[in-house]
């Protein structure tokens, strides 16, 4: 998703659960729900179409996966790939490594002076 | 060693000093309390009548959902603010999941998080609403001195620094294409200028709800009671007016909830939940009329992106200080959709969740963020016969979700706006255009961009949308049977309830809308305050 080699992929992994502790119950149940699905080995063939298990899935599985959910002409796989984007974005870009790659910092002019 | 200078924080000063607050989170007991007003939310209409109803020697007790946070607590971070200061860790989002709405949760509500931006009702608004809506008594005119008073008392002036870079290239894009436009004015009294108003103002300088009127109504005694969401209104036993209202404490985490109860007994009720929030606390009380919750309004928003070849630096600096209207003006604003050109603050998090694409693609267009520059166009929504916006229903567990269909008339609005958006960046200079659409490439000539534009699928959840303007569902109409309210936020038929908030507008605002919020707010409570003291 993120396209960069070398991520801590424990914090980010963190940040999602973090990031998902903070939405409402109904949400949470709509997550939970993907995430089941995701796990359950007929869907991520048939759904996902990666035949392997996630973890040994290739890049190349991968993207392919990811892109045929981004553009599904299904309304609820779309949705089901924004949620993956939205969460594993925020977890990492929401997260102060992330910066100086970018070369973003806070102003330095206050950021002494807060608490 | 020398300490080091710190930054003010009046308001945690004044609670230590005595002023009436009460966290909902840290009550042992079910909480049973009485006054002549309850405020329900503490945003810009919420915040507004406070202040006029406690000076006046009201007893006013205000209840907020969201916790109470002041300036210490806004570190400029986001991974702290969102979850802490939205709505919805700031990814609510409309029933398809087609627009991501912002929304404030938090003592001062949206003001706390808003990105100050400040503009008068158009008066082309306010004369549709009078000839279209027979709100007659809301004509520009009879309006003045409501902006004139909000504007007095929230620092509402001209902004004097120059724009960050991120806003002037919407100002050469224009000057380069000729099209008309201006400088924003802001709600803010001594601004470091530093572009952090999204995640709470650390310095105190943005004129939130949070440092002006809510601290005013304090000092005059009013009570405060964070941390505890009314889930509904107490009708009294002839059904005619209310006792009051009830909901649930909320523990120090923001959304648990701590199995304690709170009731407030009240001689009159003022909503003020905002958009969504208002509607939603009327339908859980089974008080809504047909019009509860109907049009309400987002003024969708389109974004295009582009890689400058100058450091843009989009996340310094006040937010939004230029704007175009040219294109509200091009066509009747009952026709196709007009909008408004804006530039966002560009942010690590929020960037990184809005740009469309993964992988490879959004990591060099990340890496490149210091020269990333943004633009967004406001859809005006709800003048349009097609454009009635979205509806507020509950779901199983009573919490609110905004229906928003994304119908042609919009579709045909938010392509006209990439491409204005797409050839004024080019204008400015872009080295590259980036629309924001899941099937968008970047690219580097105006030609190209404005084939591929023609050819971009227009479907909710490829195009991103966004809105940090929601507005109406309890709207304001002439005559018992075509609204919620009266022109004054008084409601229809509960003779003690009144609506101050964003939610009491017949069509979108088409502007910015904090400051018709607190013109319409002042006139409101003004109204209520002789009322009540008669
Ligand atoms: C990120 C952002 C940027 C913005 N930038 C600008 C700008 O530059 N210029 C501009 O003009 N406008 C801006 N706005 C919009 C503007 O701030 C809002 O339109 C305005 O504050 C709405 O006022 P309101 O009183 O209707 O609701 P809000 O200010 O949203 O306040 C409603 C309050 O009610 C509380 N509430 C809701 N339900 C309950 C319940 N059941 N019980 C208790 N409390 C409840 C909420 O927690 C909230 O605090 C921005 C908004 C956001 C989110
Ligand atoms: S730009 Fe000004 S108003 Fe905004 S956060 Fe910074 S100091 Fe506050």
């Amino acid at each position: 998703m993120l396209g960069l080699p070398g991520l801590p992929v424990n914090d980010i992994v963190r940040g999602v659960d973090v990031a998902i502790s903070n939405l409402l119950p109904a949400i949470q149940q709509e997550l939970r729900q993907l995430f089941d699905l995701l796990a359950n080995r007929w869907a991520r063939r048939w759904l996902a179409g990666v035949r392997k298990p996630w973890a040994q899935a290739t890049e190349s599985e991968l993207t392919a996966f990811l892109r045929s959910w981004q553009h599904s002409p299904l309304l609820l796989l779309r949705s089901a790939y924004q949620a993956l984007h939205a969460l594993i974005n925020a977890a990492w870009f929401g997260n102060p490594a992330s910066w100086s790659a970018m070369g973003y910092q806070q102003p330095p002019q206050i950021m002494s002076l807060l608490p | 060693m020398t300490t080091p200078m710190s930054l003010p924080d009046p308001i945690a000063q004044g609670v230590a000093d005595g002023w009436r607050v009460l966290d909902g989170a840290s009550r042992q007991q079910d909480l049973q309390l009485h006054c002549d007003v309850l405020i329900i939310g503490t945003g810009a209409g919420g915040g507004m009548t406070a202040e006029v109803l406690a000076q006046a020697g009201l007893d006013v007790l205000m209840v907020e959902e969201g916790a109470l946070r002041t300036s210490r607590d806004f570190r400029l971070l986001e991974a702290k603010a969102y979850p802490e200061l939205y709505q919805e860790a700031a990814s609510r989002k409309t029933a398809d999941k087609g627009i991501n709405i912002l929304q404030g949760r938090t003592v001062g509500g949206s003001t706390t998080v808003n990105w100050t931006s400040a503009f008068r009702t158009p008066a082309d608004t306010l004369n549709w609403w009078g000839e279209r809506y027979g709100l007659h008594g809301l004509n520009p005119q009879a309006m003045t001195p409501w902006f004139d008073m909000a504007e007095a008392r929230l620092g509402i002036a001209d902004w004097q620094t120059d724009p960050n870079p991120n806003n002037s290239v919407l100002e050469q894009g224009c000057q380069a294409l000729g099209l008309r436009h201006g400088r924003i004015r802001r709600n803010v009294r001594g601004c470091w200028n530093l572009g952090y108003c999204g995640m709470g103002c650390a310095t105190n300088a943005k004129q939130s709800m949070l440092v002006t009127t809510i601290p005013a109504a304090l000092q005059h005694k009013a009570g405060l009671l964070a941390r505890a969401r009314v889930e509904r209104l107490l009708p009294t036993a002839d059904g005619k007016a209310l006792q009051g209202a009830e909901g649930v404490l909320l523990a120090a985490d923001g959304h648990s909830l701590t199995g304690r109860r709170f009731r407030v007994s009240a001689g009159h009720v003022v909503l003020a939940a905002g958009s969504i929030g208002t509607p939603a606390i009327l339908l859980r009380s089974g008080l809504a009329d047909s019009h509860v919750g109907q049009r309400t309004f987002l003024h969708p928003v389109a974004i295009c992106g582009a890689v400058m070849p100058q450091r843009i630096e989009a996340y310094n600096g006040a937010p939004q200080t230029v704007y175009s209207d040219h294109f509200m003006h091009t066509q009747p604003l009952d026709g196709p959709l007009g909008y408004k050109l804006e530039v966002p603050p560009v942010h690590p998090l929020l960037v990184g969740v809005t740009l469309s694409g993964f992988g490879q693609q959004t990591a060099s267009l990340m890496q490149q963020l210091p020269h990333l520059h943004v633009m967004l166009a406001l859809l005006r929504d709800g003048f349009h016969p097609d454009s009635q916006g979205g509806v507020v229903r509950l779901r199983a567990d009573g919490s609110p979700e905004l229906d928003y269909p994304l119908n042609d008339v919009l579709w045909d609005g938010v392509r006209r706006s990439w491409l204005t958006m797409a050839e004024l960046q080019f204008a400015a200079g872009a080295r590259q255009v980036q629309v924001i659409h899941e099937q968008a490439p970047l690219l580097s000539s105006w030609k190209e961009t404005r084939e591929m534009i023609a050819g971009l699928a227009l479907k909710p959840l490829l195009a991103r949308l966004v809105s940090a303007h929601v507005m109406g569902g309890a709207a304001m109409s002439s005559q018992p049977d075509s609204g919620v309210v009266d022109e004054y936020g008084r409601h229809w038929t509960l003779r003690n309830l009144s609506i101050i908030d964003g939610s009491i507008f017949p069509t979108s605002i088409g502007a910015n809308p904090q400051l018709s919020i607190y013109a319409f707010a002042l006139r409101a409570a003004h109204q209520l305050r002789a009322a009540l003291k008669a």
